[in-house]
């Protein structure tokens, strides 16, 4: 799920097709989508607070890349929103809304849905970047840490189509491992990711591996602020190009019993030419 | 048509890991318009209450990595002073404070977590906003159901009470946590004994009485609804009796931990106690066991 805005995954572009007919979030002015962003802040913020937050339960893109092996606790409900802003080298910078919903639906076994809009949509899917898909998954925990083993799951996600210049259906299957050391945990994620459609020069087949760690900052040992980072290698979508190198960095902090605010950065070291020269990204997450 | 067939392979992969197997996981605690209402309307309790369940967490962290001892009760000890002259705000994510607890005596670490969020709804159900002896009864009796029925839940050992040899071991720390085990009893009575009004008069008092006696020698009996909840062990005993269960276990468990696991014969037998304690108890066994 995570890396839809940036460039190297989730193509949907496939070269760019004008033709195409654009979403009415295409035309709309950049006001509506602050005013989304804010509204959905807003709700996120009356919500009633409940029991048992889960500020350590990472989900890709709150605020980085990186995912824990670890699905949402059964039956529990959490929903996020986002800001991201893009600055790239190009010059043709982006920014846009994202959301997500997650549901324990088994012991185990989450389930969820997430979207993400961003500006200059036809730009963006010339470069590999969807707008307005829909991605459905399903994150399985395989086991729990152990005294001898890292926790592991698999991810498996559906990219639907619904976005602009979307073409085929695309599925992506990640394994997950995390394991903990005092303050700290590791993840490392692997991403297959299978085209359903794709251009004559476009990958029809992607790779993706990050590596991450959290760790938590009170010195007094609390849980309620968390530091982020990670690296992320993936296969570039145009076939012969080259693979992009992303670092980034973020923090969550708990602030309210159920509400995590998260914010977090990070740049495209290598890759095409107009790969990201910063990304920055806000929003709040709630359990229910 | 082709393509899109081949991309479900992947999909196939995921469900045949998905069968491989899996240990059931705790769920997430019951909801209601009650939940958090301790947060809520009584969040100078509740940031004591959270202080304590910080020290509860490591000092089952500490006890099983290094067992309990006068060496650490000092400085545990001065730890906790700490954590309770400036509370947090928020309840710990157990298994970040215990990660090593967590991975190594998994059935243990989810019977005291499922625990904790127990005693944490039981004390919510009782501080909400519409809170009358009816709904009370309701409510806490849906949630002590929802305790019972998993898999973490503890059941009561034909055996007696141990011996409290592990409060001797580490006096300080020992005070300090009996002192936050009787709070939450103390509130509870204040809570279940009078009407929202009065409610706040009496926890305030409750927690004056506790930030000044802390470090006060007590008898554990003095930190147990039958003892200093009579209206709660009236109106609710199923709930006094869990929650009463739920304090043995602990200092069970901290008797179990008393050597700690420094060397490998020590977590050897380490393991060997705390298998025993959680047959005991009615727990799982499987996943106990350090490196």
């Amino acid at each position: 799920m995570d890396g839809r805005v940036r460039e190297g995954e989730g193509a949907r572009g496939r070269g760019g097709d004008y033709s195409s007919p654009t979403l009415p979030l295409f035309h709309s002015p950049p006001l509506s989508l602050a005013a989304t962003f804010i509204l959905s802040i807003v709700v996120a913020a009356i919500a009633a607070p409940m029991a048992a937050q889960q500020l350590s339960n990472l989900e890709p893109e709150r605020p980085i890349t990186v995912e824990d092996a670890r699905p949402v606790p059964y039956r529990a409900f959490a929903g996020a929103v986002d800001w991201t802003y893009s600055e790239r080298r190009d010059g043709f910078n982006d920014y846009g809304p994202g959301f997500s919903l997650l549901y324990g639906a088994a012991r185990g076994l989450e389930t969820g849905a997430a979207l993400r809009y961003v500006t200059r949509p036809r730009r963006n899917a010339g470069r590999g970047i969807s707008s307005g898909d829909l991605f459905l998954h399903a994150l399985y925990e395989i086991c729990p840490e152990s005294a001898t083993g890292p926790a592991l799951a698999v991810r498996a996600d559906v990219q639907l189509p619904t976005g602009l210049d979307s073409k085929g259906t695309d599925v992506h299957l990640t394994g997950l491992a995390t394991r903990t050391f005092d303050a700290f945990r590791l993840h490392a994620n692997f991403r297959f990711t299978r085209e359903g459609a794709t251009a004559p020069m476009e990958r029809s087949e992607r790779y993706e591996g990050v590596a991450g760690i959290d760790y938590l900052l009170s010195r007094r040992g609390l849980t309620d602020t968390l530091a982020l980072a990670d690296v992320v290698v993936r296969t570039n979508p145009l076939i012969g190009g080259p693979a992009v190198i992303t670092i980034e960095a973020g923090a969550r902090r708990r602030i309210g019993s159920q509400t995590s605010f998260f914010a977090g950065a990070g740049t495209d070291l290598a890759g095409p030419g107009g790969r990201t020269k910063v990304r920055v990204r806000v929003g709040v997450s709630q359990m229910y | 048509m082709k393509r899109l067939s081949s991309a479900w392979v992947p999909l196939l992969l995921f469900f045949a890991a998905a069968a491989v197997g899996s240990l059931p996981e705790e769920r997430f605690p019951p909801k209601g318009s009650w939940t958090n209402s301790t947060h809520r309307f009584f969040p100078d309790l509740d940031a004591r209450m959270n202080a304590v369940r910080y020290g509860r967490w490591r000092a089952v962290e500490i006890a099983w990595v290094s067992g309990i001892n006068g060496r650490l009760d000092q400085r545990f000890s001065s730890y906790l002073l700490s954590l309770l002259a400036d509370p947090p705000r928020f309840a710990p994510e157990a298994d970040r404070v215990a990660p090593r607890f967590a991975r190594e005596a998994l059935p243990i670490f989810r019977a005291l977590h499922w625990g904790q969020v127990f005693e944490q709804q039981a004390l919510d159900i009782l501080a909400a906003s519409d809170a009358s002896p009816r709904l009370n009864e309701e409510r806490l009796g849906r949630i002590a159901a929802l305790y019972r029925r998993e898999r973490w839940s503890l059941s009561e050992p034909a055996e007696p009470e141990v011996s409290g040899e592990a409060m001797r071991a580490a006096p300080a720390s020992a005070r300090i946590l009996l002192a936050g085990t009787r709070l939450f009893v103390l509130a509870a009575e204040d809570l279940a004994a009078a009407d929202f009004g009065q409610q706040r008069w009496r926890v305030k008092k409750t927690l004056e009485d506790f930030d000044r006696s802390v470090a006060q020698e007590r008898s554990p009996e003095q930190a147990t609804y039958h003892v200093a909840a009579p209206t709660v062990v009236s109106r609710f005993p199923v709930v006094a009796d869990q929650l009463d269960l739920l304090r043995r276990f602990r200092a069970e468990l901290f008797e179990a931990l008393l050597p700690g696991g420094e060397t490998a014969q020590a977590r050897h037998e380490r393991d060997e106690r705390v298998r025993q304690l959680a047959r005991r108890w009615g727990l799982p066994v499987e996943g106990i066991g350090g490196r």
